[in-house]
């Protein structure tokens, strides 16, 4: 749908300095952002010094997309009168799936991602982070945990002994 | 779909590691991986989170993790330990890794917990608020027995022959239950049991009986359960649910019944007749009409 050209624009400067511009429907996604226009809202420049310009694209990629999702769900309400239950149902399925391969990222961008999406407080984003992490772990060994978020083994000799000593049928014929 | 303006370089597509600011899964933010371990079920938690390293270890501890213990699938907790273990074995372990005794507010047990393992339970666990018990074959004196030490409990799943007796019904009449469930069960459950149930747990608002059942019996407890908000009967399928039925079920907020014409299972919300918000679609405008064609054929 036609963008009204009389709209806000907002840039927002990632930690790296480069400058991303969106529309101020987009930059609201963030509560963060938000928040701070509504204090203030003759502000037109953002600086956000815990985001990288990468992950920044990427918020920004992810808010312009459920923007776009619920204007286009907003304009066929408006225009049938009514929203219709399958249609309604099928714009959903495809931003569900559109998520879904919004996630497929390295476990380093997705750690960045769930930061960010923390601290400009995008909720969506939040949610589907935190939900891909958890999809992650599930079903996995210590193990194959550590070696699919690259994590360090901290714990000590005698702490994993104990570990060991209280659940020993959790480390038998490890694969 | 329009790219972000960005005047100054073109755009990467992958994190470069010295753009960074972020350390890693190590060093996340503990309340953030708080976050995703209480998305986890207990045996991921105890089979896996516990060992990965001290940062996830001792976030795993937090209560809020342990909730829920859901110890129904025997096979797979059997599968994750790669060894035969004993119930009060994993147990006595979850507890003493998470501390969470105070905390667990509902626990599924396996199929096989007997009456020992439940009193086993009632002493460690007297806190629960829901308690979930498959086994049929339990000793009424032990169930009694631990149903005492649970002084908290609203809400329990057992078998139809418990869920059915005098004897039991007349003893969870001091708990105020408002969240009952049974367990599928040859035997049809009847009118008069229905009424016995709807006699000694007047407070419920969740009743699942997905059991074969009579029309009468989903009658007594849509009549007599005054308080009743969520009601699931998807194991009747004598006949077509007629106009009686939906009309009574029309206050509930949740109705889950099998339509008996082979269009599955859904669930009917009664009360958004203005509801239809955009980021929520409400789909009752068409399952109102598939009600209405099925009340009607």
């Amino acid at each position: 749908m036609a963008r009204s050209s009389t709209e806000n624009m907002i840039t927002l400067m990632s930690s790296d300095g480069e400058e991303f511009m969106v529309t101020e429907k987009v930059a609201r996604e963030c509560t963060t952002i938000r928040n701070m226009l509504e204090d203030d809202c003759v502000i037109t420049n953002i600086p956000l010094p815990n985001v990288t310009s990468d992950i920044l694209s990427m918020v920004i990629e992810y808010c312009m997309e459920h923007v776009a999702a619920a204007e286009k769900a907003a304009a066929e309400t408006a225009e049938k009168g009514s929203s219709s239950a399958p249609a309604a149902a099928k714009a959903n399925k495809d931003l569900e799936e559109w998520d879904k391969a919004f996630m497929n990222v390295d476990v380093y961008t997705l750690c960045d991602l769930i930061l960010a999406a923390n601290y400009l407080n995008v909720s969506g984003l939040l949610d589907l982070t935190i939900q891909t992490a958890a999809n992650l772990i599930k079903g996995k060994s210590p193990e194959q945990i550590r070696k699919t978020f690259h994590i360090q083994n901290d714990l000590s000799l005698e702490e994993e002994e104990k570990i060991r000593s209280q659940t020993p049928w959790a480390f038998e014929k490890s694969e | 779909m329009n790219r972000p303006i960005n005047p100054n370089s073109t755009a990467v597509t992958s994190t470069s590691a010295s753009s960074r600011l972020s350390k890693g899964w190590n060093d996340l933010n503990p309340d953030l991986l708080l976050s995703i371990l209480s998305r986890l079920s207990t045996l991921d938690l105890i089979a896996g989170v516990y060992a990965v390293c001290s940062s996830w270890r001792s976030a795993a501890r937090d209560p809020v993790c342990w909730r829920i213990l859901d110890l129904s699938d025997w096979d797979a907790v059997n599968a994750r330990f790669r060894a035969l273990v004993s119930f009060p074995q994993v147990l006595n372990r979850i507890l003493a890794f998470s501390r969470a005794g105070a905390s667990v507010e509902k626990l599924y047990l396996p199929p096989f917990a007997d009456g020992q393992d439940l009193i086993f339970v009632a002493d460690r666990l007297p806190n629960l608020i829901y308690l979930s018990l498959p086994n049929p074959e339990i000793q009424e004196d032990e169930f009694f027995l631990a149903l005492k030490k649970f002084r908290f409990l609203t809400g329990l799943a057992v078998d139809q022959n418990f869920g059915t007796s005098v004897n039991l019904l007349s003893f969870l009449q001091y708990h105020c239950l408002t969240e009952f469930k049974l367990f599928e069960h040859e035997a049809r459950l009847e009118h008069h049991h229905a009424m016995i149930m709807c006699h000694y747990l007047p407070n419920l608002k969740k009743l699942e009986i997905p059991v074969r059942l009579s029309r009468q019996a989903i009658l007594t407890f849509l009549e007599e359960l005054h308080g009743l908000e969520y009601l699931d009967i998807s194991g009747y399928q004598d006949s077509v649910i007629n106009n009686e039925i939906l009309e009574k079920a029309s206050r509930l907020k949740v109705f889950v019944w099998h339509s008996g014409r082979d269009l599955g299972e859904f669930v009917v919300c009664s009360n958004c007749g203005g509801n239809e918000s955009v980021a929520e679609p409400c789909q009752c405008v068409l399952e109102e009409k598939i009600m209405e064609w099925l009340a009607n054929p």
